[in-house]
């Protein structure tokens, strides 16, 4: 309660002022006829950033018109400006001398029209618009006398290319993986699902960043409430800055106090894929190879893309396997403590014995030799993620003499509660979304005090506030724990268990309302395989 | 808010209070008892209580194993009543007494003789103790000194006790299990009484507390199951049945002869039976049993009719002179082998009836055949009526195999010349 409490005070005092300066410029950002004018502007705002490069020439008959290309250097393919853009504004004859007197639309659309061999080009008549598109890349184009101009887009900058993600491995299965590039990202999707249905919006989040989010959604699959409740919980966001679709997580995320992850994220384009097909949303962030899915459900986080492409009776042995990794992650120190401490008459004779005979000069009580353990296990953990490569081995073989066998050694702690924390940090490892194992991993702590002070009972009341607690979050209006807890028979084909493809004819009911006919052929398939063999 | 608020603090402090397993003890801190010994001291009970050294028992790499200190130890202690003397130990025993692994409970027999309704009392009620130790009689014996030896396989002597009476209740049939629960509603039973096996020392008894005892490929002194201590049909125990009488016993109770073996002299008549020689044996061994007790009215009179149907593999044959290809042979082994249950039987029989006390549960039979009858029976069962009624005894063997061999190779041994032929 206190925690929670704290947390709202620092909330509250952090609040934002409720109406920020919307942009520098306020109304008055709108371009000027004049070019010097301009380009003192630009300066001005950029502080001179030398990154900034202006190159004025002389267009048209004569060269009597004034114009100046801008773009951003590293951000922009200084190549094609030269070529597409330079090349055609300086040569001969682009523009005759009454159309560079003309109205106002009739040197630029001329220009438009029959000078710039480029595909993207977009007029601007205001600051804040010229200097969004100048930063992501795109030159500008404008002209003494004309209060607009044009951005063209010739964004090209250094980045990663499509890689096999590293943070979701799969033995069979694609191997590329989402980058940093929202237009890489969304292509990479495109290219799985080629069906003019899928819809992609975009909209720019971040008062400062000014980062490119996107939602991605089959249009006639997803659910619009769902679809619609997305863009609403984006449109409320206000923040400075978006570097990492976890900014977004954070603010749209249904529960903010729970410590299950309510948005599913990835790096996978076929788990997107996948996903969009039974009617979620994505989010794609620019920037991050990570991208967001809704609705999420518990059971979400445990399969694995790997599972739909391996033989139906192996991907529900391997599910059932997570299932089983879930209860060590989450109880297995827990479990020990209070069996030993508690209930040491549930332990055959022999087995008590011998964990009797490990304890025996072991100084500490099981809880907090059960504690060392795990949270030199975590140190060690978190020190392997954040060491350079080159030393991480080596703290890696530290790690495991100290704890694995001088501990034990020592006297300090027991073998076999080695042998328990093991087991379950390697249980942990097993679930395939990393957001979902920290949440296990946060939670055996306080399982393991429960089990501490009152046995099995204790696990047992623990297990129960966290089956309560589960079964009252929700992710974008779906209940959590679906197809449990609300039970629906038909999703069961795809969550513990998963039936094969020929008989996967439906998407999740509760995702989807409106479009749950996965597969066109009706049950008696041709697909299925004819029992008599025919 | 407040509402939702007390709540909470009313489920947090039910947490505290509702929990039965309140008592902490850590694996170190608990003293595991796999083994009680039961005797009289004077007016008094002494307990002996045998508890594990686990960290002599789990095997350790390296240096430190063994360590020649024992793999259990006992303390004692003396008290009118059982829990009095378990209360008692903690001034000698360091560690919290831990009940809950017992393994085997071992009744002296001078405790046995006395009546040992009152011990069964706090065994019974002790909430650490689950039913499932097994209880044994001391055969001529201080519990006290059955506990005292060493054994070796099982480190633990309670574990060989344990796992020894379990392997012999299977294969053998002369030894049985009887739980806590199983004794009590045997010794409350009106219509039955209660056998508990017997157990002794066999051998050199100073030798065997010592790890000398273990340490020898022969140990000096073995801890060994020795026939069946027979109640009275209240808590008194009042004979010993024999091994043949036991193995009679366990064939009158349904389901608990598992595998035995039905040994007998070798059929005569067949081949040139003239010459036979009567120490030459065959046997059986029963591989399925199942027995069948029937009770009923005859003209005033209770009469029982207990049928053993039994199925069995040849397990060894000395006889020279049959043809075990023959199913006339094979039916004469069945014959034998029938003959063999039927004696066994009614030695034990015979045996129950000369000490009064319906072991085999006639009387149980007749209550749930006649149980208008079984009331006017009931008071003077066991001394009267039980050694009078008739019973007719009859089995059934069948023989299925006859081993991986058909006829003997003994057959075809040349005659020593100059011998008995």
């Amino acid at each position: 309660m206190g925690f929670f409490k704290v947390l709202q005070k620092i909330r509250k005092s952090s609040r934002p002022d409720p109406n920020p300066p919307a942009t520098p410029f306020g109304t008055d950002a709108a371009l000027r006829p004049s070019l010097r004018e301009n380009l003192q502007k630009v300066r001005e705002t950029l502080g001179n950033s030398t990154d900034l490069i202006i190159r004025e020439v002389a267009v048209g008959e004569g060269g009597t018109l004034r114009a100046a290309v801008l773009y951003t250097d590293g951000l922009t393919d200084v190549k094609s400006v030269d070529r597409f853009i330079l090349e055609a504004l300086m040569a001969d004859g682009v523009l005759t001398l009454a159309e560079q007197t003309g109205t106002l639309p009739g040197a630029l659309q001329k220009l438009k029209d029959r000078a710039l061999t480029v595909s993207e080009i977009r007029d601007v008549a205001d600051f804040n618009t010229l200097f969004t598109q100048l930063l992501s890349g795109d030159a500008v184009i404008l002209l003494d006398g004309y209060a607009q101009g044009f951005t063209v887009a010739m964004g090209q900058w250094e980045e990663r290319g499509v890689t096999e993600p590293t943070s979701q491995t799969v033995v069979r299965g694609p191997r590329e993986g989402f980058s940093e590039n929202i237009r890489t990202n969304t292509a990479l999707i495109r290219r799985k699902i080629k069906d003019p249905h899928l819809w992609l919006e975009t909209r720019v989040i971040g008062t400062v960043s000014k980062t490119d989010v996107a939602i991605m959604y089959i249009k006639g699959i997803a659910n619009d409430k769902v679809v619609e409740e997305v863009r609403r919980r984006l449109n409320r966001i206000v923040i400075d800055g978006i570097l990492e679709s976890g900014y977004i997580e954070e603010l749209i995320q249904d529960s903010s106090y729970s410590p299950f992850p309510t948005v599913f994220h990835t790096e996978r384009p076929d788990v997107i894929a996948a996903g969009l097909m039974e009617g979620r949303v994505a989010i794609l962030v620019d920037g991050t190879p990570f991208v967001l899915l809704v609705p999420s459900l518990f059971i979400h986080f445990f399969q694995v893309s790997e599972d739909y492409a391996q033989r139906a009776d192996i991907a529900v042995l391997i599910r059932l396997l997570r299932i089983l990794s879930l209860g060590i992650a989450l109880l297995g120190p827990s479990l020990y403590i209070a069996i030993t401490t508690f209930h040491q008459e549930m332990i055959p004779t022999g087995l008590l014995i011998s964990l009797a005979a490990q304890r025996e000069g072991v100084p500490f009580p099981a809880f907090v030799e059960a504690f060392i353990m795990e949270v030199a296990f975590e140190i060690l953990r978190e020190a392997g993620v954040r060491l350079p490569r080159t030393v991480g081995q080596a703290v890696s073989i530290v790690g495991a003499l100290v704890i694995g066998e001088a501990a034990v050694r020592a006297g300090i702690v027991s073998a076999s509660m080695v042998i328990v924390v093991s087991i379950t940090a390697i249980a942990n490892f097993v679930f395939p979304a990393f957001n979902m194992a920290i949440s296990i991993r946060m939670l055996r702590f306080p399982m393991m005090l429960l089990a501490a002070s009152f046995g099995l009972y204790g696990i047992t009341v623990g297990l129960i506030a966290l089956v309560l607690h589960l079964c009252s979050l929700r992710s974008f209006g779906i209940p959590y724990m679906a197809p449990f807890g609300p039970f629906i028979m038909a999703d069961q084909k795809d969550a513990v268990f998963r039936v094969p493809w020929w008989g996967m004819f439906a998407r999740p009911r509760l995702i989807n309302q409106n479009n749950t006919q996965r597969e066109q052929n009706p049950p008696t398939s041709d697909l299925k395989p004819d029992p008599r063999g025919s | 808010m407040g509402k939702r608020r007390a709540m909470l603090v009313m489920t947090v402090l039910s947490c505290l209070i509702l929990p039965g397993c309140w008592d902490r003890r850590e694996l170190n801190e608990i003293g595991l008892v796999t083994a009680l010994g039961i005797d009289k001291a004077g007016d008094q009970y002494e307990l002996t209580a045998q508890f594990v050294n686990p960290g002599e028992i789990a095997s350790k790499e390296g240096g430190g194993g063994g360590g020649g200190r024992a793999p259990a130890t006992l303390y004692s202690a003396k008290g009118a009543t059982l829990f009095e003397a378990i209360k008692r130990m903690s001034v000698k025993a360091p560690r919290i007494i831990y009940l809950s692994h017992l393994q085997m409970a071992i009744i002296g027999e001078e405790v046995a003789r006395e009546g040992m309704g009152e011990v069964l009392d706090h065994l019974s009620r002790n909430y650490q103790m689950r039913t499932d130790f097994y209880l044994v009689v001391a055969k001529g014996e201080t519990a006290r000194t059955v506990l005292s030896i060493l054994t070796p396989l099982d480190k633990i002597p309670s574990q060989n006790m344990f796992s020894k009476i379990e392997k012999s209740e299977r294969e053998w049939a002369v030894t049985s299990t009887v739980k806590l629960d199983e004794l009590i509603n045997e010794l409350a039973s009106k219509g039955k009484s209660a056998v508990l096996t017997g157990i002794k020392v066999s051998g050199n008894k100073q030798m065997g507390e010592t790890s000398d005892n273990v340490q020898r490929i022969m140990p000096g002194a073995r801890v060994v199951y020795s026939g069946m201590a027979v109640f009275n049909k209240s808590d008194k125990m009042i004979g010993w049945l024999s091994e043949k009488e036991s193995k009679g016993y366990h064939f009158t109770q349904k389901g608990k002869v598992q595998s035995t073996l039905i040994q007998f002299a070798c059929p005569a008549g067949s081949g040139k039976a003239a010459g036979m020689r009567s120490k030459e044996f065959a046997n059986v061994e029963m591989i399925r049993s199942h027995t069948e007790v029937k009770g009923k009215m005859a003209s005033g009179k209770p009469s029982f009719e207990i049928l053993v149907r039994a199925e069995g593999n040849i397990g060894e044959v000395q006889c020279k002179d049959i043809d075990l290809t023959k199913t006339a042979t094979i039916r004469q082994f069945e014959q034998k082998a029938e003959d063999e249950i039927k004696s066994s039987i009614e030695q034990a029989l015979k045996k129950a009836r000369s000490l009064k006390s319906d072991i085999l549960g006639l009387g149980e039979v007749m209550h749930r055949a006649d149980p208008k009858a079984w009331k006017g029976l009931m008071k003077r069962w066991h001394e009267d009526v039980f050694p009078e009624a008739a019973v007719r005894i009859s089995a059934k063997v069948n023989i299925r195999r006859v081993g991986t061999v058909t006829n003997s190779f003994l057959k075809d041994l040349p005659e020593p010349s100059g011998d008995s032929q």
